[in-house]
């Protein structure tokens, strides 16, 4: 767009006037209402512009869209959905999540393998570098699986609870790193298990408990 | 005499009725999604009708809106109503369907120009008005009447509506401003024609 954006200041007929088409629909602050009614009650020209606003806007009143066929239109919306979805797993291999439960337990089975040759790599590693008077490190990992049945937008929704990010994932066995504050991560770990969509929920980094 | 503001009557859900059909949305369940589609659709149609004025694109821009509501239902944050959020998704859907239907024109800024002074009385003004309102409108670009739309028959306040198109409030009072105007000259030039 080329237009040019226009400073309102300046005589006070003027800011009145930018101000009518909102004064007309009520949605002024204080301030600018008054400042337009002390105006108006003394300027015929802004008394004109605003009776002529106001027939503008009943007419858009009386200008009503027909009633939407919602019915159909929320039909049509739920068939593209479909075949939308119905695309997706014709040209990508279908997300673990929803592959059943047997595949699932699999996954259970080959993350806590994982976890194990995880958990004991990262020790080995960090020992390295602890030193006596060394602060607790500031961000808990965690080994997360989620149920087979939970949606995409569910484990989001888990994830953002938890304050935490994923920072790795999915392995093959669909599953997850997800990185949190140390302080919450006793905390996430009870939401996470109490939420009904995660199969397992393990710590990283020495807090891991049976 | 002079008459006291009036606030377009609009029936609203509460907002915090609507974050909770949204986060649902988000969750992707069908059956809120449905719910929220009566809620907003007719409301989405005037608005898409009014900016597009193409009853032929409605149903696309629509449909399109509603798909990115819910994909990206879960990226909702609360910092605006849902109503603004929803509407800023139509806004951008019908503005991007026009351009690529090449019927986006730029906004042509009559400047140098003040808006016809002398003018017939109130009531013919009002007369010409109703007659004429659809096809005056249609002279305006799809972001003036986007600002028209959204203040007389939405009722938004102008800080709402800059949310709403993602534009500072001095472009939408400069959008009113020659809305306004070019209304203005497109009925005197109407009625010289006469």
């Amino acid at each position: 767009m080329n237009g040019r954006v226009i400073k309102f200041e300046g005589s006070a007929h003027a800011q009145v006037d930018r101000l009518l088409p909102w004064w007309v629909n009520g949605t002024l602050d204080e301030d600018e209402r008054a400042l337009v009614e002390q105006h108006l009650a003394e300027c015929p020209p802004c008394q004109h512009e605003a009776a002529w606003l106001r027939g503008l806007q009943e007419q858009y009143a009386e200008d009503d869209a027909p009633a939407a066929d919602v019915t159909r239109a929320a039909r049509r919306l739920r068939r593209r959905l479909a075949n939308e979805t119905l695309h997706v797993h014709a040209t990508a291999p279908t997300p673990w999540w929803r592959q059943g439960w047997r595949l699932g337990w699999l996954a259970v089975a080959q993350a806590a393998l994982i976890i194990v040759l995880g958990a004991s790599l990262f020790h080995q590693r960090a020992a390295g570098y602890h030193t006596l008077g060394g602060a607790e490190p500031a961000n808990a990992v965690l080994v997360v699986v989620f149920d087979p049945q939970t949606s995409e937008a569910q484990m989001r929704q888990l994830v953002r609870d938890s304050h935490a990010h994923i920072v790795g994932g999915p392995t093959e066995a669909g599953a997850y790193l997800i990185s949190l504050p140390s302080s919450g991560a006793a905390a996430a770990r009870s939401q996470l298990q109490g939420s009904g969509h995660v199969t397992l929920v393990e710590s990283l980094d020495g807090g891991a408990q049976p | 005499m002079l008459h006291g503001p009036t606030q377009p009557a609009r029936p609203r859900a509460s907002d915090c009725d609507e974050a909770t059909l949204l986060s649902r949305v988000a969750s992707e369940d069908m059956e809120a999604f449905e719910t929220l589609y009566r809620l907003y659709g007719p409301r989405l149609q005037r608005f898409v009708s009014g900016i597009t004025r193409q009853p032929a694109l409605v149903e696309e821009v629509l449909d399109d809106t509603m798909m990115v509501v819910w994909r990206k239902a879960y990226t909702f944050n609360h910092a605006a109503k849902v109503s603004t959020w929803i509407l800023a998704i139509a806004y951008r859907q019908s503005l991007k369907t026009l351009k690529r239907l090449g019927s986006l024109s730029e906004v042509e800024l009559d400047e140098g120009v003040e808006a016809a002074a002398p003018g017939p009385d109130d009531e013919l003004q009002h007369l010409e008005l109703r007659q004429h309102l659809d096809a005056a409108l249609a002279t305006l670009s799809p972001e003036q009447r986007t600002v028209m739309e959204l203040t007389y028959y939405f009722g938004y306040a102008c800080r709402e509506i800059a949310q709403i198109m993602g534009c500072p409030v001095d472009t939408v009072k400069t959008r009113m401003f020659y809305a306004r105007r070019k209304l203005k000259r497109w009925l005197a030039s109407r009625r010289e024609a006469i």
